[in-house]
């Protein structure tokens, strides 16, 4: 049956074996490491990130290539606990993974040490752990290896804890992998825009920030770059950033992102950016105005807007607003919000360019501009402004580019009542200049949704196989 | 020298060269013989060799007398010094001549074509890393192909499927052939894909790939639709989960149209077969905890849900394709607690239009935990279903964040 995993849990006295859901096959697994990726290590690192999944298996190989020759002594990998199935913090025990290259396993003595209650059985199934197997029974033979679980929304005190304990109990050679992808269930130049934020968040080592961001584990992160944190290890440093599409030959809008980091010795390189989702023209009606810190929670209501009108943008599980620093749909006429975030001054200020225009002071100033020309809308990228959004402009324009500022004289419709083709802008300012990403869409019934067609031909992907 | 390959072990080592290879230029038949000696017979219609049981052979195994496994005929081959014929004879039998075939001595075992009659995958390249759900085989072949058959193996050496290529018409030059794990050729993994191209003259040539797989799971609900009409006819199928489809196989576009057969195979307008239409919607909420439904211990859970299931109207075929996928994902733990999902609420989450209207239509949704201690649940009652004339059926389940 589709993806049956082959997943065995075998009882040998208190051991779980498991198997992974790729089959064990020798030739796959040489040829993976024939064709890996060369990717130089900055330093020793103390911690790294890493994805779990094997669609980027030739830069995993090369990435655990070239972390095996730093011969740390102990390997922890922590990652999600995509099932739920453990408890808020599993440590495995007597975990066996089976692997081509022979049986990979736990340390028992230092698994028991870390003092979380024993559910063995609830690493069978769990890619996010078993797809690093391989790489470290046949790189990294003689380490000793703890593989680590972590619920969603676990307590902070809990991850500190975990963080701490992990800092005193390893040796100094020891080396932290947190197993996390990065953006979900988005058409790649989406992807991308999400993880800007993630990217600078990570650098700047801004723990707290780590839980706004589009990661599919921000509690392994956490855990991972706090205890590298502990170590003086907080210089970030992102080696490659791959995203699933680029395998694929056909257009996927549900992609997934992974960024690879390592934490090594020094102090955070802040990269001060802020990134925006900016819709098209939004009716003052339906109460949607500047959102900041759009998450997504399981088990709790997060917050986000309910708007119904969104119902077919917001993708699965919530992801398409999630990650950037704010999503704008509009502000009331003369509204100006002034905020600090990640290191920037920025201002979102709604501009009637019949009016006098105000002063447009700030690192990021993001201006809707209505009621005037072109010609008014495009001088305010001289007066101060470094992104200028259109409202009312008709259809969607493309973007215009001025000096590391931006103009989107029209987004099109969003939920403004019109019909047909528009786009969201997801803006990224830095103090160099402002990065863009659009995705087109298309209102149908009053409801924005994705436009795949567009963004089909825009990538030069068929949609589907022949 | 007492190689000898019938069974398809994908062995990469090239033939003998004293392997000697004869065919009758009349007939096409094809013997193959090597040390030993073993002796392996292809006839035209069935072209992937035989071996034939040795009775005796004299004068250094230039005199082989041979018979098939279950026949009492035995015929006598005759070796010609030079090892250029073979004459074939047995009592009430017309006598035949097989001529010495030279066969490429770096060509695949299995391989009696000659020089020049060839087969070979032009994509993927060996070894491959292959990262969509679909991909196609390209291939070119020698003129005067007759058949082609392909035979795929999962990283077990288990054969998946095997079979001819019906999208290839003798004399063509070029192929293709499609795989995918929803055509039940392509596993997570290694792969193998061996393709064998009968000539008209009996020969047959041999090229075989091995590429890996590579997918992440990321699905959250995963149903199959099943159609069975009374008759072969074209059905559309159209699906409207309310987080909309995430994925599709054979792909969805504006709805499926399928050729459907009473027994259930699915052809699509590109030809290709599927068991089944495959549809994948994401979540947009966490499902509510668990209220009714059953509690099954482990070691219970499979005879739980075979009885459950021939209730709600699936018949084996079904039920194995259910059990493959969710059984293993709900004996991970002591317990499982399940609920069959109302049909009210399935249609509700997700209408199905299907035309024609089958005359039955059977949905089966199952949403579970699994449990470390039972819980105390509101039994569910199980809706008996009965199929009758046209039934479409529906089977698949919720998956959590992935």
């Amino acid at each position: 049956m589709r993806a049956a995993s082959g997943l065995v849990v075998l009882l040998a006295g208190c051991v779980t074996t498991v198997q992974g859901t790729y089959p064990g096959d020798r030739p796959m697994w040489d040829g993976i490491f024939t064709h890996a990726e060369r990717i130089e290590l900055p330093a020793r690192p103390v911690a790294v990130v890493a994805p779990h999944h094997l669609i980027d298996a030739s830069e995993l190989a090369g990435f655990w290539s070239e972390l095996a020759k730093q011969k740390p002594s102990v390997v922890v990998v922590i990652g999600p606990d995509h099932h739920a199935h453990g408890a808020g913090v599993t440590v495995g025990q007597g975990v066996t993974y089976d692997t081509v290259y022979g049986p990979l396993r736990t340390d028992a003595g230092l698994a028991r040490a870390l003092r979380s209650p024993r559910r063995d059985a609830a690493f069978v199934g769990e890619h996010a752990l078993h797809v690093h197997a391989p790489f470290i029974r046949r790189l990294l033979p003689e380490a000793r290896f703890v593989p680590v679980m972590l619920q969603w929304a676990v307590p902070r005190a809990e991850l500190e804890a975990l963080a701490r304990r992990l800092d005193q109990l390893l040796p100094p050679d020891a080396l932290v992998v947190a197993s996390v992808d990065f953006s979900h269930y988005q058409p790649a130049p989406w992807a991308t825009f999400h993880d800007e934020s993630s990217f600078s968040t990570v650098s700047g080592f801004d723990l707290d920030a780590l839980f706004l961001r589009e990661v599919d584990s921000p509690e392994s992160l956490f855990v991972a770059m706090r205890f590298a944190q502990l170590r003086g290890a907080a210089k970030a440093t992102r080696l490659l950033h791959t995203n699933s599409q680029r395998r694929r030959s056909v257009l996927i809008t549900d992609s997934t992102s992974h960024q690879y980091f390592t934490f090594t010795a020094g102090t955070p390189v802040p990269r001060p950016s802020v990134s925006v989702a900016i819709t098209g023209d939004v009716a003052a009606s339906t109460g949607l105005t500047l959102h900041e810190g759009w998450t997504w929670h399981p088990d709790h209501d997060s917050g986000a807007p309910k708007y119904e009108g969104l119902r077919n943008i917001r993708g699965q599980e919530d992801r398409f607003f999630m990650g950037p620093q704010a999503t704008l749909f509009g502000l009331a006429p003369g509204q100006q919000v002034r905020r600090m975030q990640n290191g920037l001054d920025v201002l979102y200020a709604a501009v009637d360019l019949s009016q006098p225009v105000p002063s447009l002071a700030g690192d990021c100033v993001i201006v809707l501009a209505s009621g005037g020309t072109a010609e008014a809308a495009r001088a305010l990228l001289q007066q101060g402004a470094h992104v200028v959004v259109g409202r009312g402009f008709g259809p969607s324009l493309p973007l215009e580019h001025l000096d590391g500022r931006v103009l989107a004289l029209s987004l099109g419709p969003f939920l403004s009542g019109e019909e047909g083709e528009g786009q969201v802008l997801g803006v990224t300012c830095t103090k160099e200049g402002v990065r863009t990403r659009t995705v087109p869409i298309r209102v149908t019934k009053g409801l924005p949704a994705l436009d795949r067609e567009r963004l089909g031909a825009e990538l030069g992907l068929p949609l589907t196989f022949d | 020298m007492t190689r000898f390959v019938l069974t398809l072990a994908l062995v990469a080592t090239a033939a003998h060269a004293e392997d000697e290879t004869y065919r009758d230029p009349a007939s096409k038949e094809t013997l193959f013989i090597a040390g030993g000696p073993n002796v392996s017979y292809a006839s035209l219609k069935r072209s992937s060799l035989r071996p034939l049981k040795i009775v005796e052979h004299e004068d250094s195994a230039r005199i082989i007398k041979v018979k098939f496994d279950k026949s009492p005929t035995v015929w006598t081959l005759t070796i010609d010094p030079e090892h250029t014929r073979v004459v074939c004879e047995s009592p009430g039998e017309p006598r035949q001549v097989f001529e010495r075939v030279k066969i490429d001595p770096t060509a695949l075992p299995g391989t009696t074509a000659s020089p020049g009659k060839f087969i070979k995958i032009t994509s993927p390249d060996d070894e491959a890393g292959l990262y969509d759900p679909v991909t196609d085989f390209k291939g070119e072949v020698a003129a005067d192909c007759d058949r082609i058959e392909v035979t795929s193996l999962n990283a077990a050496g288990e054969v998946q499927t095997k079979g001819k290529l019906k999208t290839f018409t003798a004399g063509d030059l070029k192929f293709s052939y499609r795989a995918s794990k929803a055509l039940r050729n392509m596993s997570l993994g290694s792969n193998r894909f061996r393709f064998q191209a009968t000539f008209k003259d009996g020969g047959v040539a041999l090229a075989e790939v091995r590429v890996s797989f590579h997918e992440y799971e990321g699905e959250m609900a995963k149903p199959v639709i099943y159609l069975y009409p009374l008759t072969t006819r074209q059905v559309s199928v159209k699906v409207s989960p309310e987080g909309g489809l995430t994925r599709s196989d054979p792909a969805y576009g504006a709805g499926w149209n399928v050729t459907a057969t009473p027994k259930g195979s699915l052809v699509t307008r590109d030809g290709h077969a599927y068991p089944y239409l495959f549809w994948e919607s994401g979540l947009k909420e966490k499902p509510a905890p668990l209220t009714e439904g059953f509690v099954v211990a482990r070691a219970e859970v499979k005879a739980f849900l075979e009885s459950s299931l021939k209730k709600l109207g699936l018949n084996e075929r079904e039920t194995a394709d259910f059990m493959e996928f969710w059984l293993p994902r709900m004996t991970i733990k002591p317990w499982a607690a399940v609920r069959f999902i109302p049909r009210q609420e399935i249609d509700r989450a997700a209408p199905l239009e299907i035309k024609p209207a089958p005359d039955s239509v059977i949905r089966v949704l199952i949403d579970f935990r699994a449990l470390d201690a039972p819980v105390k649940l509101a039994p569910q009652v199980l809706v008996p279903a009965k199929r009758s004339g046209f039934t479409a059926v529906e089977w698949g389940g919720l998956l959590y964040r992935e």
